[in-house]
């Protein structure tokens, strides 16, 4: 492998420091509403992790907030989105069309966000018995 | 390889430094022999400050000037802190010894690198920040090829 030394992927360097790291793993996402499943898998590649999740939920909850992230997030002002699927949802927020996992800043928190109208893309949604998510989230660690 | 004069043998050569803290020739060119780096591992015991840099150079003829001869030219610059390792992993070749008639580099100066004709040896080296055998110190380990065509 020819690049910069020391650079991470470069064959010379600091051991510790150049090599790519690859994992992958299961990870269980956790939720202030009561579920009835919740399982999720990862892989990570070097800083960047690519989570799955499904989740089921069990009881009516407004406003749930989510974590279990297998790594702490990365500290910038960024916080990365992704896709959402969830059924039967019901937005905080009338007229949403459009959910999309966020992922929080030096943190293993993350949240579900509605967006599909002319107001601000903002957080909050109620649950419901057998409703459902499933999400992708993608961030790099700190 | 260079100019053979003979039939030639191949050796591998590990060498071992303990405790450098000052310039350190980790390999001294013999004429017309070539020499093939596999690794060179270093391990950092101590630093003057943590903005200490190790250093991979090389003493021979600079082929980018007329009047090269016993240039010191640097192949790397790494910055282990105490504690870690540095590893240089990718092979490179050098002549034992300079060119005659030397010269900036030319289809005729490439003949001369090969045949090895000058005075000169050259010499890896291994140097440091603060190479005054003070505070920065380190172990360092190197395994090559060595190809005799005498």
């Amino acid at each position: 492998m020819s690049g910069i030394i020391d650079s991470a992927g470069s064959r010379s360097g600091i051991i510790g420091t150049t090599e790519l790291d690859y994992e992958e793993g299961t990870w269980t996402p956790t939720s202030t509403a009561a579920t009835s499943t919740a399982s999720g898998w990862y892989t990570k590649i070097g800083r960047l992790v690519t989570c799955h999740c499904h989740i089921v939920f069990n009881d009516v909850t407004v406003s749930p907030t989510y974590g279990g992230l297998p790594f702490t997030s990365h500290g910038s002002a960024i916080e990365p989105m992704g896709p959402a699927m969830l059924s039967n949802i019901t937005f905080a927020a009338s007229g949403r069309t459009w959910a999309q996992s966020v992922v929080y800043t030096g943190a293993t928190a993350w949240n579900i966000y509605s967006s599909g109208d002319a107001n601000s893309v903002t957080t909050g949604h109620t649950t419901a018995v057998g409703q459902w998510s499933r999400l992708t989230l993608i961030y790099i660690t700190a | 390889m260079p100019v053979p004069t003979g039939p030639g043998t191949e050796t591998l050569h590990s060498h071992f430094f303990e405790d450098v803290d000052a310039l350190q020739t980790l390999i001294y060119g013999v004429q017309h022999h070539i020499y093939t780096v596999l690794s060179v591992i270093v391990y950092c015991n101590a630093l003057d400050d943590t903005a200490d840099y190790g250093y991979l150079q090389i003493k021979t003829y600079d082929n980018h000037s007329a009047s090269g001869t016993g240039s010191t030219m640097i192949l790397a610059r790494f910055n282990p802190q105490v504690g870690e390792t540095y590893v240089w992993n990718d092979k490179f070749s050098f002549n034992g010894y300079e060119p005659s008639g030397t010269a900036v580099m030319s289809p005729a100066v490439q003949i001369l690198n090969a045949a090895q004709g000058g005075s000169a040896d050259a010499e890896l080296q291994f140097t440091m920040t603060s190479a005054d055998s003070g505070g920065q110190d380190y172990d360092v380990g190197i395994t090559y090829i060595d190809q005799d065509w005498t």
